[in-house]
């Protein structure tokens, strides 16, 4: 039963972390305009929102299972960060990264609760806790000198560099053209 | 004459829009009641919580049982390469055993396996084998090897006149860094609990030996300069000389190991496969390292 939690808990981690990069593409994707004409932004958000659903419920599998499966792993560990005795950096790294999921999930499902500026702070907590999980799975991870995680590493990195960098050029080409735009003051003779 | 400079006609057009917009909003709502099916006539009586629209439920329930199935499969194929780990080994004695009869206390792969191992990885190897030894017959006796969580775990005995003296990890966890760090402060604590309850179990009567020089040493009889046994290669010998050395060739030089403690030589292999980690990640030259192999070499002269 223990070896059972023991694959549960790596597939469960793996998976969650495939989740993870990808509802952050997708929320990178929308959020930058970038989504196609084809599949409407209502169809990005909606997805976005399930990916990251999909995520934290993974996690806490994982979690779960972790604690289940006689890896010596206590409860204080995988709920108070730095409460772990060994591998405390990685384990560290882990319960922020599930923190930071949880805020972010649970501050826009159900509802938006927060104003939309605050709201917006929060839920780019998502991006360091979708690295805080990364480096967590690099450190405490069985597989990840396996070619085919190692494989799978590169395609989230670029699943996910990929539309920062067209957030990012989408930004500053909608800045650019801002700029381009004649200000009220300049059509008043 | 321009709308924009007259107040008042602005305020014309702008009831107009108004009026527009609520008689396109009235039309659109009368189009939407006549497209709704009679059914639902009955069920708006009923103050019902309208169902949230998901314009992506398709793609969230495909994320989600894409999710599940790589989840179990992964679990599946974790399980299917562990358990493929388990091999050929077998409890019977070697050849230079006279009786074949396999003893009840020899390290099988089985009492590996379902020894309770939660810190160190290889205690489930040696714990098993610190049972008496009394009905063994000398040789030497290999153990299944066996796969857990970490790796695959096999252990050899050698018995001599009745006794374990000399316990050989054939396969140990070490595919990584954590696990040959783990090993190397677990399997010299476990054999040393192997090899000690073995001598604690001797009589006190029986011929001083090198191999009984442990059980003198804990009845107190005599202080002794050094332990009763020492670890080569892997290898727990009994009375075997204290010094394994090791020469290895990384980043363009002879680096030499001298161990003298109780250690196992695992740790050199670690120290030995660092280097070349280290060697491999720094070096700017990688196509020196095309003809040199990689891990822990078998140049190892035990002194």
């Amino acid at each position: 039963m223990t070896d059972l939690l023991w694959f549960l808990t790596r597939a469960s981690g793996i998976v969650a972390l495939v989740l993870i990069a990808a509802a952050v593409a997708d929320g990178l994707i929308f959020s930058g305009r970038e989504g196609g004409r084809r599949l409407r932004p209502a169809w990005w958000l909606d997805l976005h929102r399930g990916l990251g659903g999909t995520a934290l419920f993974f996690t806490g599998l994982h979690l779960a299972t972790a604690f289940g499966a006689d890896l010596g792993v206590s409860l204080a560990s995988i709920v108070v960060p730095g409460a772990a005795t060994s591998d405390r950096t990685a384990y560290t790294y882990g319960v922020l990264a599930f923190y930071g999921m949880a805020v972010t999930v649970f501050s826009s499902w159900p509802r938006r609760l927060l104003r939309r500026r605050t709201w917006h702070v929060v839920h780019l907590l998502s991006i360091p806790a979708g690295v805080l999980a990364a480096v967590h799975a690099y450190q405490l991870g069985t597989d990840v000198l396996q070619g085919w995680y190692l494989a799978l590493c590169i395609a989230m990195t670029a699943a996910v560099t990929y539309p920062v960098g067209l957030r990012l050029t989408g930004v500053r080409n909608r800045a650019a053209a801002r700029d381009r735009l004649p200000t009220p003051a300049s059509t008043v003779h | 004459m321009n709308d924009d400079t007259n107040p008042d006609m602005n305020d014309v057009n702008d009831v107009n829009d108004v009026n527009d917009m609520n008689e396109r909003i009235a039309r659109l709502a009368a189009r939407r009641a006549a497209a709704m099916p009679t059914a639902t006539a009955p069920a708006a009586a009923t103050p019902t919580r309208p169902r949230k629209h998901h314009a992506a439920r398709g793609s969230r329930n495909a994320a989600l049982a894409l999710s599940a199935i790589s989840t179990l499969g992964l679990a599946g194929w974790f399980a299917d390469t562990s358990s493929s780990g388990t091999v050929s080994g077998n409890a019977v004695p070697d050849n230079t055993v006279s009786d074949n009869t396999v003893p009840d206390n020899t390290v099988t792969g089985e009492q590996v396996a379902n020894d309770p191992a939660s810190d160190a990885q290889a205690s489930a190897a040696v714990v098993p084998a610190a049972a008496t030894t009394s009905e063994l017959a000398d040789g030497t006796y290999t153990g299944d090897s066996s796969s857990n969580r970490w790796g695959t775990v096999q252990v050899e005995i050698a018995v001599s006149g009745g006794e374990i003296a000399e316990v050989t990890i054939l396969q140990y966890p070490d595919q990584d860094h954590k696990s040959v760090q783990i090993n190397q402060r677990a399997l010299p604590t476990d054999l040393r609990d192997v090899v000690g309850a073995e001598h604690r179990g001797r009589r006190i009567s029986e011929p001083p030996t090198p191999a009984t020089a442990g059980q003198s040493l804990q009845g107190g009889h005599r202080p002794a300069p050094a332990p009763p046994w020492r670890v080569m290669d892997r290898t727990l010998r009994v009375g075997s000389p204290p010094r394994t050395t090791h020469v290895e060739h990384v980043m363009g030089m002879a680096i030499s190991i001298d161990v003298r403690d109780d250690l196992l030589a695992i740790a050199i292999d670690g120290v030995v496969a660092w280097l070349h980690h280290v060697d491999d990640t720094f070096s700017t030259h990688p196509a020196r390292h095309a003809d040199q192999p990689t891990g822990p070499r078998p140049r190892r002269w035990p002194t």
